[in-house]
């Protein structure tokens, strides 16, 4: 039984087996981050009218939990399924489109910006809209197909899951496990913590009390738990998600140099070996002195 | 909670802290204490190994770790507190603050405040700067801090965008460290940093400095791959058929400071919009009575000599405020603003009359210029210069006569081409 969930790249998956039916349009989506310090600006999701022509819902102004607003996406139909890069053209009509919605957005506001590919089933020449698919595969038994899973694709995750389980459910019995665990356990971390649960911490471990990260108020316990994860994060972009030290408007420029000494010092990582995010995004390319203490 | 009362408490070690801070002990404060962040004091200099600190102020070239050196001596010896590795995390009108080190949270109850946070470095994403999202892109001062404090390379081949001071340091660093510096590109027709800095670090070293450039594009899937250079218009606009690539695995941004104020606006010290940092008047109080603020997160100085001077002032001021139960409070507030050619001044508020210091920045190089100070259209000063340029803050002593300052004008500040 294969499930295929590989969502832009799902066409090469369905070409491993079987002749595809279908073909992938990939979409780029461009969004803009913006200081948490504007969050009282908007305090629910704001839609525009959908544009008629585009098939996407239009950019549209989401407050995050965190505090941050989400300025975004775009649609923009592209050849390279991984071209996930983020274009001047579109960050500037970002938050002009964004501006048009509520014009009190500030223009200096913005920390961060990214984009994601949508995998759309039909060309733009064809509306760029489908709905998902969700099957089995009728030229190979056990191939679980989950194409064109874009937007939204999110919100009905649950749903499709259920879908999924259905399908499986026919093809081999299923059985619930009774020791599943549902919740996860979060611990609270330092920005939530009232005065007390922050003197109580500090107590048990002077490392609770020492922020290293300024923006987003992360201390150096927290990046020493993300770093102890049992998953081992052992990249500044792990422990970023891990732990919120980067998120903020400084972009790491006082929190960088306090994890890399963590890193180095607490858990004895080559820095040669320390790494952005992907296996070659290396940080640096040596020692100034070789020998020489840090 | 750890209960403090102290006269004065200085938010920051560094430069402009540190001397704060001796400056308050010298006008009779006596309780001060330092409250800093970082695990050592001096703040940025630290890492600013190179020489060039001090001259204005005592005559010699310093490193920026002897030029703090310098000022912690003071500090020491004059028992100021130092609390290192100390967050302030809450700043109040009435003048608490909150910290935390691993000591636990403290209440730190000061009779003035001296704010003196520096500023932080603009990134990729303030001026939206296009491409992948690879490593190998780094701030200048990260980079900086990364070679001189913690014994590690950044990067062979770099394109440094930005031609702020930190970046031209930092290029000549990297051609120090064997790095082959490409090029520094500017978007603006005039360097961003101070002419010496251009002299010394770039043309001695045979750097390019491509002026009116800007980087249209980032690539590189997992490392930076190369830059995408355009030549911009007057507005600034990339101009389509001058794109360039670079080859590059480095890219240092020097765009620019921002005055750190987060916990300002948390007190409600009023901000101004020019210069993104409190509104003080000629005693470099904030709006908040007791606070005052000083250094980079003031206004961004082009030496520490300059910023030393000012923060002092700052010191005494705050020192004044505890000790001199007949300060003269005034009522009048006069106003000083920015006009045609002037990007921003400091102080915004005159509450007194006679002398004051106004500190200045050009909008674009004029070559010469001149000075106007008005009050409703009659000319207080008008001062010749041979030349105004935007790295080079302009500093200029005015007297404000007790008629123009009952009339309460406003004072417009130009600068005339």
């Amino acid at each position: 039984m294969v499930v295929n969930t590989a969502g832009v790249f799902c066409r090469d998956i369905v070409a491993m087996l079987e002749e595809p039916d279908f073909n992938v349009y990939p979409c780029r989506g461009e969004y803009l981050v913006l200081d948490k310090a504007y969050s009282w600006l908007v305090r629910s999701m704001i839609y525009p009218v959908p544009p008629k022509h585009m098939g996407v819902l239009g950019v549209h102004i989401t407050p995050t939990v965190e505090g941050n607003i989400l300025l975004g996406p775009s649609a923009e139909f592209i050849t390279e399924a991984e071209d996930a890069r983020t274009t001047k053209e579109m960050m500037v009509s970002l938050l002009k489109n964004a501006k048009e919605i509520v014009p009190a957005l500030p223009d200096n506001a913005v920390i961060n910006a990214y984009s994601g590919i949508r995998s759309k089933l039909a060309s733009a020449e064809n509306g760029g809209w489908a709905d998902f698919r969700i099957e089995e595969s009728r030229n190979t038994p056990g191939l679980i197909n989950l194409l064109g899973i874009e937007s939204p694709g999110l919100t009905a995750a649950p749903a499709i899951a259920k879908e999924s389980t259905r399908i499986i459910a026919g093809l081999i019995e299923l059985k619930e496990k009774s020791n599943f665990k549902l919740s996860r356990n979060r611990a609270k971390c330092f920005s939530e913590m009232s005065e007390n649960e922050r003197t109580k911490m500090i107590e048990k471990d002077g490392r609770c009390g020492r922020i290293v990260c300024r923006c987003e108020q992360v201390t150096e316990m927290e990046v020493i738990n993300a770093l102890s994860n049992p998953l081992g994060a052992r990249t500044l972009s792990s422990v970023k998600y891990r732990c919120r030290a980067g998120m903020g408007r400084c972009h790491g420029g006082f929190c960088t140099p306090h994890i890399i000494r963590i890193m180095k010092d607490n858990f004895g990582i080559d820095i040669m070996d320390i790494k952005l995010k992907s296996p070659n995004s290396r940080l640096f390319t040596g020692r100034i002195r070789e020998g020489a203490q840090a | 909670m750890i209960e403090h009362s102290v006269d004065v408490a200085v938010i920051g070690g560094g430069p402009a802290g540190l001397a704060a801070a001796v400056s308050a002990k010298e006008h009779g404060a006596d309780q001060i204490v330092v409250i800093e962040r970082n695990s050592w004091l001096g703040g940025i200099l630290q890492q600013c190994i190179h020489d060039g600190f001090g001259v204005e102020e005592t005559g010699k070239s310093l490193t920026g770790p002897e030029y703090a050196e310098h000022y912690i001596n003071m500090a020491l010896q004059r028992n100021i507190q130092i609390m290192l590795e100390t967050m302030v995390i809450e700043l109040k009108g009435n003048r608490e603050i909150v910290a935390v080190n691993s000591n636990g949270l403290h209440n730190i109850k000061a009779k003035s405040v001296i704010l003196a946070m520096g500023c932080r470095e603009r990134t990729r994403w303030n001026t939206m700067i296009p491409g992948t999202r690879p490593s190998g892109i780094y701030t200048a001062g990260v980079a900086q801090s990364f070679i001189n404090l913690q014994n590690i390379m950044v990067g062979r081949k770099v394109v440094i965008v930005g031609s702020g001071d930190v970046g031209l340091i930092m290029a000549r660093r990297m051609k120090l460290e064997g790095a082959e510096v490409v090029a520094v590109i500017e978007i603006l027709p005039h360097p961003s940093g101070l002419l010496r800095n251009v002299v010394q670090c770039l043309e001695d070293y045979d750097i390019p400095l491509l002026l009116n450039h800007t980087v249209t594009n980032i690539e590189g899937k997992e490392r930076v791959e190369r830059v995408t250079i355009s030549r911009v218009d007057k507005n600034m606009k990339p101009i389509s058929g001058t794109e360039k690539q670079i080859e590059c695995d480095t890219i240092l941004l020097s765009l620019g400071l921002i005055p750190e104020n987060e916990l300002s606006r948390m007190a409600k010290v009023e901000i101004n919009d020019r210069t993104g940092a409190p509104s003080v008047n000629q005693e470099l109080e904030t709006n908040i009575p007791g606070i005052f603020a000083c250094g980079n997160c003031l206004h961004v100085h082009d030496t520490v000599d300059m910023l030393s001077i000012e923060a002092k002032k700052a010191g005494k001021s705050a020192a004044e405020y505890i000790t001199n139960a007949d300060r003269k409070q005034y009522e009048t507030v006069i106003h000083v603003v920015p006009g045609k050619g002037v990007r921003y001044v400091v102080p915004q508020r005159i509450n007194m009359h006679g002398k004051t210091e106004l500190m200045l920045r050009a909008k674009k190089p004029m070559e010469p210029a001149t000075l106007q100070v008005t009050a409703n259209n009659k000319v207080l000063l008008i001062k010749k210069l041979l030349c105004a340029t935007p790295s080079s803050m302009i500093k200029v002593d005015i007297v404000v006569s007790r008629e123009v300052f009952v009339s309460r004008d406003v004072l417009e500040v130009k600068l005339i081409g």
